[in-house]
């Protein structure tokens, strides 16, 4: 046997002793650590005990020997700003392993625990820094032994910096006296030169040629700190150092951060919970000073604890993520909203700004940059991804698009909701390299579909393929796109999941053929069974409802005791795992929520209100929709409201449905459909789509043949099925609601509806009889058995 | 304030979003595990490129092999992918020329203790080594096992083994050198001898 096939057979062990050797590794690290502690603190206490004796180079001397060359090298050392990120994340990490791998992952092996990484943040984030150049940060090092933080910055001309800051320098004009000194006729300056703020004053200068140009060095004292700054530049002729220093700008860190914020300019504002901090996480999209009308894409933490006025001065102070804002916009955006979406290529962060009026891209950011020009072919390419990412956007019923950029192909995608049966499509499409369209699918439940002006037989296919497929499982309730994947042979596949009552299938079709490939390969199908059957009675697992059908977003306005609205914010209440959302406010008045539905921002479906401090929400205005919606306010010691709003998905009780059916709602007046959910999976969807009625009517029923549970179940009464609770909001005696019953055991005619209107007012909290009557409905019913009830 | 301090998932969690498709697993295992996997792809490579490389083939593998495989003990299995990746990227820098002087990767140590190449044939051989590695490793110590798995799973240096264990490489090298003679003789055992 060769030993390198032996050596991989080493590798071959059981988890079991995998997971054991973990655990003692932890272990031991724990324990060393702890012994490197005690031996610290013993060596300072023997430096202590000599120095009282006055025997410092003795005590030196040991202090040195707690150095030697067994200890790691003292310096924490940080290669760009996503390394920061990550040491951020590590901060707050509670996997003892999970820290201990990163500590000892860290270059110069500095760091040996979390009030290590806790510092380094705290020393990066409050040094002030002197911006000569513009580029990235390439080096954070911290060296304990020798007191000094250094910041190496590269710009994309070639230029970079240097800049060290002596931190264990006590007397720093003395130093600048000696350094000064010390340079003699060396130093170019005749005089120290300061900042007009008196911020920065440098003592010297010093200009050689270096390998690509010049360099210049520079030694002076910023805020206090004495600091030795290095300029790698292309040409020193050109730098005037007076000059140079009326320019820069001091700012509060080398780590980017955000103007000056106020809430009181704020227009528009999320917040969600971000559970990887301790801190709120807000993003934002807002004017602010000193830039009115500039608008702001970004991220920060604040501390929740803080009052609103803290917010005001201090949102920013932290780390403010990936994105940023640098100040210079298009002028465009000055005067008119912008569509903002957040693109997330590979790991860098791409913020793109689409004209509201026009949907054109008029400015777009990499990491929080603007950018201003790129690589010639990668311009064009990325022109034709965000054209088509317009076009995309510019359909109202979008809910999301996105570009992203894997393997060679960009990709756009987009999901939209388009109503009725048809409830949302999904549309993504591959660009090569070259920029070309290389494929691009639509699909929607049920159903997938090629758009027409794209011939592509692959995708034809694809599609004749899956038709053979919802014809062989007649039964099959669905299709679920899961995505689109990239094969290590470069060949682009469907992930999809055929939903049949029994059992989920997961569907996987290559669309292309794979980069070496002489022929087009045949598509593959592989059903498999991922799950077990489902229960057919009344077990149904909610996790498995769709995200479109819950609600998710909400808005709080807190109006002040005179009415006025003083504060706003928003949070897609349901992206986070405990559906939370905190509110500290400092005074009284008035707090309304409003829930709105995932799919349409605009579809209000309930509301809550309350007054005053310790008040109990009183929901108005609200659709019984039965989600566990608990809203909770009180004032705590320092009369900050708060407010605790925890909501579940949108969810009917299992168990309240027995029986098949499938219900539309719609509205009689525009012969629209407005919503239509289904039993057994309870889609549930309302939209605002306008769609015919006589057009959707028929056709309707061949679509959900293909999304029904099953074809044979008894139909139940509709008084039995269908029950309207509560009032939607803004309904007023001209307004009803229709819902269109099919009975699928009698070929998909309409067997009854349900509705209410002028001349018959619905009876809210009973059931509804049959009737034409004029209808509008805006939100949500409620579906259930009438002995639930 | 009930504040949560999740920001890193649990093994069960990440694997639930490799279940439902979600990119975002491929961040979390990142995340949580970079470090670690670092360290396993380092001490076989050496370079920092590789390396990187590497993590970025072990989360592709992961996430075309889960679902439908369910580890059970999600950083082993990660570990074992990367150091597979590892070793074929060493291979491949070998059959060009680019191995390092300086690699660590205990290779040729496995010689020492190496079955009889005249054995029964490979697969038949394969399967005895894992069955007697296994059982040597169940019936050690647990710090037999600790530097063994060290030394010929994760690649460590001796030097970094005596550290952690915090004695000296010399102890590190004579119970290697024991541990060693001891599989010489559970294969010579199996009639599969060195």
């Amino acid at each position: 046997m060769k030993k390198e096939r032996f050596f991989r057979l080493l590798g071959d062990l059981d988890d079991q002793v995998l997971d054991k050797y973990r655990q003692m590794d932890l272990q031991l690290s724990r324990k060393a650590l702890r012994k490197k502690r005690a031996l610290r603190a013993l060596i300072i206490a023997a430096c202590l005990a000599l120095l009282i004796g006055a025997c410092v180079p003795v005590g030196m001397m040991i202090a040195q020997l707690g150095n030697g060359p067994s200890d790691p090298p003292p310096t924490i050392s940080l290669q760009s700003l996503a390394e920061l990120e990550t040491m951020r994340e590590m901060v707050d990490c509670e996997d003892e392993q999970v820290l201990l791998d990163y500590l000892h992952g860290i270059t110069g092996g500095g760091a040996e625990s979390r009030q290590d990484l806790i510092d380094f943040l705290n020393l990066v984030d409050n040094t002030p820094y002197a911006r000569f150049i513009d580029g990235e940060i390439t080096g954070l090092t911290y060296n304990k032994t020798d007191e000094y933080f250094s910041v190496s910055v590269e710009a994309d001309d070639g230029e970079s910096m240097y800049v060290s800051y002596e931190l264990g320098i006590s007397d720093v004009e003395k130093q600048m006296e000696k350094a000064t000194r010390k340079l003699g006729r060396k130093n170019l300056l005749s005089a120290p030169l300061a900042t007009e703020d008196g911020r920065l004053t440098l003592y010297t200068e010093t200009r050689e040629p270096s390998a690509n140009g010049d360099v210049i060095r520079w030694q002076g004292v910023l805020d206090g700190i004495a600091v030795y700054i290095v300029y790698w530049v292309g040409d020193a002729d050109a730098i005037d150092t007076a000059a140079l220093l009326e320019s820069i700008e001091i700012v509060v860190s080398v780590v980017p951060q955000f103007p000056q914020f106020s809430w009181a300019n704020t227009t528009f504002g999320t917040f969600v919970e971000n559970p990887k901090y301790e801190r709120y996480c807000v993003i934002y999209e807002s004017y602010s000073e000193p830039n009115p009308w500039v608008w702001m894409n970004g991220e920060g933490y604040i501390d929740p604890e803080a009052p609103l006025s803290y917010f005001a001065n201090d949102l920013f102070s932290a780390d403010i993520g990936s994105l940023n804002y640098e100040g210079t916009w298009p002028q465009t955006l000055k005067t008119q909203a912008a569509h903002v979406y957040e693109i997330r290529e590979n790991r860098a962060s791409y913020t793109v700004y689409l004209d509201a009026a026009t949907d054109a891209m008029i400015g777009w950011e990499i990491g929080g940059e603007a950018q201003t020009s790129v690589a010639a072919s990668e311009q064009e390419m990325m022109d034709l991804a965000y054209a088509y990412l317009a076009s995309c956007v510019s359909d109202p019923h979008v809910y999301t698009a996105q570009v992203t950029k894997e393997d060679g192909y960009t990709i756009c995608s987009y999901v939209r909701y388009v109503g009725s049966v048809q409830t949302c499509d999904a549309l993504t499409a591959y660009f090569d390299s070259e920029g070309a369209l290389d494929s691009i699918l639509w699909g929607y439940l049920g159903a997938f579909r090629r758009l027409e002006e794209i011939p592509d037989a692959l995708i034809d296919t694809v599609r004749a393929d899956l038709t053979d497929l919802g014809r062989q499982y007649a039964e099959t309730i669905g299709i679920e796109i899961r995505g689109l994947h990239i094969a290590p042979d470069g060949r682009v596949a469907l992930d999809c999941s055929i939903i049949r009552p029994e059992a989920e299938y997961q569907y996987l079709a290559y669309l292309t053929e794979a980069k070496d490939a002489q022929e087009t390969e045949p598509v593959v199908t592989e059903p498999i069974t991922t799950q077990p059957p489902r229960e057919t009675e009344s077990q149904i697992d909610w996790n498995d409802v769709p995200e479109f059908v819950k609600l998710g977003y909400l808005n709080v306005l807190v109006y002040d005791e005179a009415g006025d609205l003083v504060y706003r914010m928003s949070a897609e209440a349901l992206e986070n795992a405990e559906n939370k959302l905190y509110l500290d406010y400092v005074s009284g008045g008035t707090v309304v929520v409003e829930f709105y539905a995932a799919y349409n921002r605009s579809q209000k479906v309930s509301q809550y209100r309350c007054e005053g401090y310790n008040a109990t929400m009183e929901r108005i205005d609200v659709f019984e929709i039965n989600s566990d919606v608990t809203v909770d306010v009180q004032a705590d010691y320092y009369h900050y409201l708060r407010m605790t709003v925890q909501m579940d998905a949108l969810q009917i009780k299992e168990g309240t449905v027995r029986e098949n059916g499938f219900v539309l709602i719609g509205d009689h007046d525009n012969s629209n459909i407005e919503g239509w959910a289904m039993w057994k999976r309870l889609y549930i969807c309302l939209t605002t789509e306008l769609l015919d009625l006589d057009e959707v009517h028929h056709p309707s029923y061949e679509d959900y043949l293909a999304l029904k549970a099953s074809v044979d179940a008894e139909w139940l009464p509709m008084t039995e099925v269908v029950k309207i609770m509560g009032k939607p909001h803004g309904y007023d005696s001209a307004a009803g609601m229709r819902i269109f019953v099919w009975n699928t055991a009698d070929g998909g005619q309409v067997c009854a509806w349900l509705s209410s209107g002028e001349s018959e007012p619905i009876q809210w909290n009973q059931i509804l009889t049959a009737d034409y009557g004029n209808a509008r409905v805006t939100s949500v019913v409620y579906y259930g058995s009438l002995e639930q009830q | 304030m009930a504040q949560q301090k999740n920001s890193i998932l649990t093994d069960e969690q990440i694997i639930d979003l490799y279940f439902a498709r979600e990119e975002r697993a491929i961040a979390e295992t990142d995340k949580k595990y970079s470090g670690y996997l670092h360290t396993v792809a380092y001490n076989i490579l050496t370079n920092e490129q590789d390396v990187e490389e590497c993590l970025q083939d072990t989360y592709l593998r992961t996430w075309n092999t889960v679902p439908p495989e369910r580890p059970s003990v999600f950083h082993a299995f990660l570990a074992k992918i990367t150091r597979n990746l590892s070793l074929n990227r060493y291979d491949m820098r070998k059959r060009k020329g680019r191995v390092p002087r300086e690699a660590v990767c205990p290779m040729d140590e496995v010689q020492d203790f190496l079955p009889d190449p005249n054995g029964p044939d490979d697969d038949v051989l394969a399967h005895t080594v894992r069955r007697v590695v296994a059982k040597f490793l169940q019936d050690t110590t647990d710090r037999r096992m600790y530097i063994f798995v060290s030394r010929f799973f994760y690649s460590f240096t001796v030097s970094q083994i005596a550290k952690r264990l915090g004695c000296s490489t010399s102890t590190v090298n004579k119970e290697l050198a024991e541990i060693k003679r001891e599989l010489r003789d559970r294969f010579a055992k199996e009639g599969i001898g060195v």
